[in-house]
């Protein structure tokens, strides 16, 4: 900065010192012109007075007067001109050293005239060359004009631009110290504007701030109502309410408290205020709110003047910032009221045949009842507060614990009891066994409980599983009986088979053709052949009506009927047997086979068990009711007395052999087939009076239609 | 002179001889050959067919056999390239209708219940022996 004044003073100084050189000089050469100038015109003026002389002096001797009268006195003006003292700056110019040289000549000139010798002769050149240097001197006289107007433009000119040059000069460092300065002062600017800014920030800032104070304050305040309030809600409610440290040591206490445990209870340790067998509980219970950093309740009882009063204590850990936990708060609810009810409640559970609980919606057991301990071998202490999986073996527990959370989620009544996925209980002693389950959600002050009702059911599992076996085994021997009857029926067959064919082949030999004995003898023997094929043949289509499948159609039951009336033509010829068919018959829906393997049982039981001297008259009627459709079929025959009318349809049961040839297998094959049908067949009989046999069979249901 | 050989296969003695008696009174045509099992009827009817010998011109077959029953045995026969063009009758003590139908129509020529009598293999076998003998003759 100094060194830009210094040097802009320096400038300053020697521009000034220019100008006035400058002017000096000027001012000097003026003068100087000055006085050339009126040298000059002192010279002109002389040379104008010299000139007119010569020209009154020429004019004169032209007139011819050879000395002008004239000359006398003005001859004396005519004093040579000296030059000696001329300005210097006149010599300088060559006009003016013309005037020099013409002067000498004007001199001689004159001083010819002066002598006034050849006057008139030398005047004429003299009156020239004085012409000559008066007008050489106009010219000297313009020339130092022109001389001085150079000088002053010079001077004009040269000032203005030293002038300009000092103002530049003195200006530069000026100007410089301006940019500088002007740099300086936009970063300044720039600066002031940072700081503007942060300034505006730390404003808004402290604005928050002050809205946060204000804010807080008023928080506060409200905090202050708030904590107010509640405290007076602590201090005024009927539930003692008590705030407990670490320890386990009464911080504060509502007066409502104080009545119900006495006063000074700050400083005593909770547990201390229950009898010696319910502090232990009381400690545990505050243990286990910490252990598991979440409230509990149970309920526990104290004596007051010598009066029960039952609590529920609800402990809660008091948690400070950052979930700390800094101590527990304990709310003692008197529950005598609530107590019967649950009293009641309890000893409904208590009273139930089945092994039960209750959890709450955490699912902890909250009640169990005696069975329950039975069943599983807890005591109930064991099992209050604890997760209902502890009585779930190990292996089921995650999944339990899902299902637990499923069900707690939509809470409805249900019974469990998956095969699939096979329930089991454990045990105190770790034994399972398979359990039945029913859940029954309920609301009682608000939470939801479900009781779950739990059924030992390995009892039932090894009922049924015996069971299972039982009928697996029963029908493998039926499939056995059947497989036998079938082998038996053949291979009795057989052996009958070789007999009535030996038989055969012996009666037809002419060798015997005329020993009556033997061919009586082999006659019979043939006959009980052909009985006891018979009776085979019976069983054997027994045991195929047992074993093989239906296969039901509608059928036309006239066309069966007339089939098998066809089928028995010999038999009904030769006992001139009378048919009487009373239509309308309704359509039976059954297998055709079986169908005609019954009628001609039926029918041929008729004749064959007709009186001895009446001719048999079977009346064939149809029956229907909304179910079923069958037959009646009707004979005058010997009657079936009624203490016997059950025992007809036993197998190889016959009331009167020595009648005739049956097998007793007939009327046991039509009940077969019967059964088979899921029909139905009733006997209407009296002894000497005939029989009615009614066919009763389903009628074809929607779904058998469907199949 | 070349019998056509009818073959008994039935695992009881005493039924072979009744039929093969009752054949006897009714024709004497054809040489009589005992199978006493399927087992055996199929291992040498095997055996003609490697040798290229004559096959039978009939078979009897029982149904009640031990091991391989007669309609195990019929099957094979049906179902075999060469032995299928044997005429074969069924023979049972049953006349069961569910054997009959399974009988025919695994391609048995007839199913007679047992006792085969002279009357029957007179005026139902005979016949259709003697309509299917050109066909399986001599090879």
């Amino acid at each position: 900065m100094p060194a830009y004044r210094y040097l802009s003073y320096i400038i300053g100084g020697i521009c000034f010192m220019g100008i006035f050189y400058l002017s000096y000089s000027t001012m000097h050469k003026l003068n100087e012109t000055l006085d050339g100038l009126n040298y000059l015109n002192q010279k002109i003026a002389d040379q104008r007075g010299i000139l007119n002389h010569l020209s009154v002096l020429e004019e004169a001797g032209r007139m011819g007067e050879s000395t002008p009268r004239a000359f006398d006195s003005p001859i004396q003006n005519l004093k040579p001109l000296d030059y000696e003292n001329a300005p210097p700056i006149l010599f300088n110019d060559t006009s003016f050293r013309n005037v020099i040289v013409q002067h000498s000549q004007l001199n001689e000139a004159l001083n010819l005239i002066t002598k006034q010798e050849n006057v008139v002769s030398t005047l004429s050149p003299a009156l020239i060359t004085s012409r000559s240097v008066l007008s050489e001197l106009i010219n000297t006289r313009e020339y130092i004009t022109l001389e001085m107007k150079g000088s002053l433009s010079t001077f004009v000119w040269l000032s203005g631009l030293i002038l300009c040059l000092a103002a530049v000069l003195v200006g530069l460092p000026f100007a410089a110290q301006h940019r500088v300065a002007l740099k300086q002062s936009r970063e300044t600017n720039k600066r002031l504007q940072l700081k503007t800014q942060e300034l505006s920030a730390t404003h808004n800032t402290m604005g928050n701030m002050l809205e946060d104070i204000i804010y807080q304050r008023r928080q506060a305040t409200r905090t202050e109502e708030n904590n107010a309030r509640l405290a007076s809600i602590i201090n005024s409610t009927d539930d003692p309410i008590l705030s407990l440290n670490m320890t386990g040591v009464i911080v504060t206490a509502n007066p409502a408290s104080e009545k119900l445990f006495g006063d000074n209870l700050i400083g005593r340790r909770f547990h201390q205020l229950f009898g010696s067998d319910i502090a232990d509980q009381v400690r545990a219970m505050v243990l286990t709110t910490q252990e598991r950093n979440c409230g509990s309740t149970f309920d526990v009882h104290i004596h007051r003047d010598s009066q029960r009063i039952d609590l529920s204590l609800t402990v809660s850990p008091i948690r400070a910032e950052q979930n700390a936990l800094v101590g527990f708060s304990v709310i003692a609810k008197s529950i005598s009221g609530m107590m019967q009810e649950q009293e009641k409640f309890r000893l409904a559970v208590e009273a139930s045949p089945n092994p039960m609980i209750m959890v709450n919606h955490h699912g902890h057991i909250v009640l169990a009842n005696s069975r329950m301990e039975k069943l599983f071998g807890f005591k109930k202490e064991e099992l209050y507060g604890q997760p209902v999986h502890i009585l779930v073996p190990s292996s089921q527990r995650k999944k339990h614990v899902e299902h637990v959370l499923d069900y707690l989620k939509n809470p409805q009544s249900r019974s469990l009891f998956d095969k699939a996925f096979k329930l089991h209980g454990q045990k105190k002693d770790e034994s399972r066994f398979p359990v039945e389950i029913s859940l029954t959600p309920i609301e009682m002050a608000s939470e939801t409980f479900v009781i779950c009702s739990i059924i030992d059911v390995s009892d039932r599992l090894s009922h049924q599983s015996e069971l299972q076996t039982l009928n697996k085994e029963l029908s493998r021997k039926n499939n056995e009986l059947e497989q036998f009857i079938y082998a038996v029926s053949h291979d009795l067959k057989a052996p009958l088979v070789t007999i009535s064919g030996f038989t055969q082949r012996l009666i037809e030999d002419p060798a015997l053709k005329d020993c009556e004995k033997q061919l009586h003898k082999l006659h019979r023997i043939l006959n009980n052949a052909h009985a006891m094929e018979t009776l085979l043949q019976d069983l054997l289509d027994l045991s195929r009506v047992i074993k093989r499948d239906l296969a039901k159609t509608q059928l036309n039951t006239e066309i069966v009927l007339n089939q098998v009336i066809e089928s028995m033509e010999t038999q009904i010829r030769s006992t001139s047997t009378t048919i009487h068919m009373m239509p309308p018959f309704y359509p039976i829906y059954a297998q055709e086979s079986l169908l005609k393997q019954c009628l001609q049982n039926i029918i041929g039981n008729a004749i064959k068990y007709r009186k001895p001297d009446v001719k048999p008259t079977i009346r064939v009627m149809p029956f229907a009711n909304p179910s079923y459709t069958g037959l009646i079929i009707e004979d005058n025959g010997i009657g079936i007395p009624e203490d016997h009318q059950t025992r007809i349809f036993t197998v190889f049961e016959r009331l009167q052999p020595q009648l005739c040839d049956g097998t007793g297998v007939g009327l046991t094959i039509v009940k077969t087939i019967m059964e088979k049908h899921d029909g139905k067949i009733f006997v209407d009989s009296e002894e000497g009076q005939g029989s009615k046999f009614t066919l009763m069979f389903p009628k074809e249901s929607v779904q058998d239609s469907d199949v | 002179m070349t019998y056509n050989t009818i073959w008994i296969v039935d695992d009881n003695d005493d039924h072979c001889e009744l039929l093969a008696e009752t054949i006897m009174d009714v024709t004497s045509q054809y040489r009589i050959e005992r199978k006493p099992d399927a087992e055996t009827a199929l291992s040498d009817l095997n055996s003609i067919v490697e040798k290229q010998n004559s096959l039978p011109s009939l078979i009897f077959m029982d149904i009640k056999m031990p091991r391989l029953n007669g309609i195990d045995a019929l099957n094979i026969i049906k179902t075999h390239s060469l032995l299928y063009t044997i005429p074969v009758i069924m023979l049972s003590t049953s006349s069961d209708s569910r054997e009959v139908e399974e009988c025919l129509t695994a391609g048995a020529s007839m199913h007679i219940a047992k006792p085969l009598t002279r009357q029957h293999l007179s005026n139902r076998v005979i016949p259709e022996l003697k309509k299917s003998t050109p066909n399986n003759g001599l090879k």
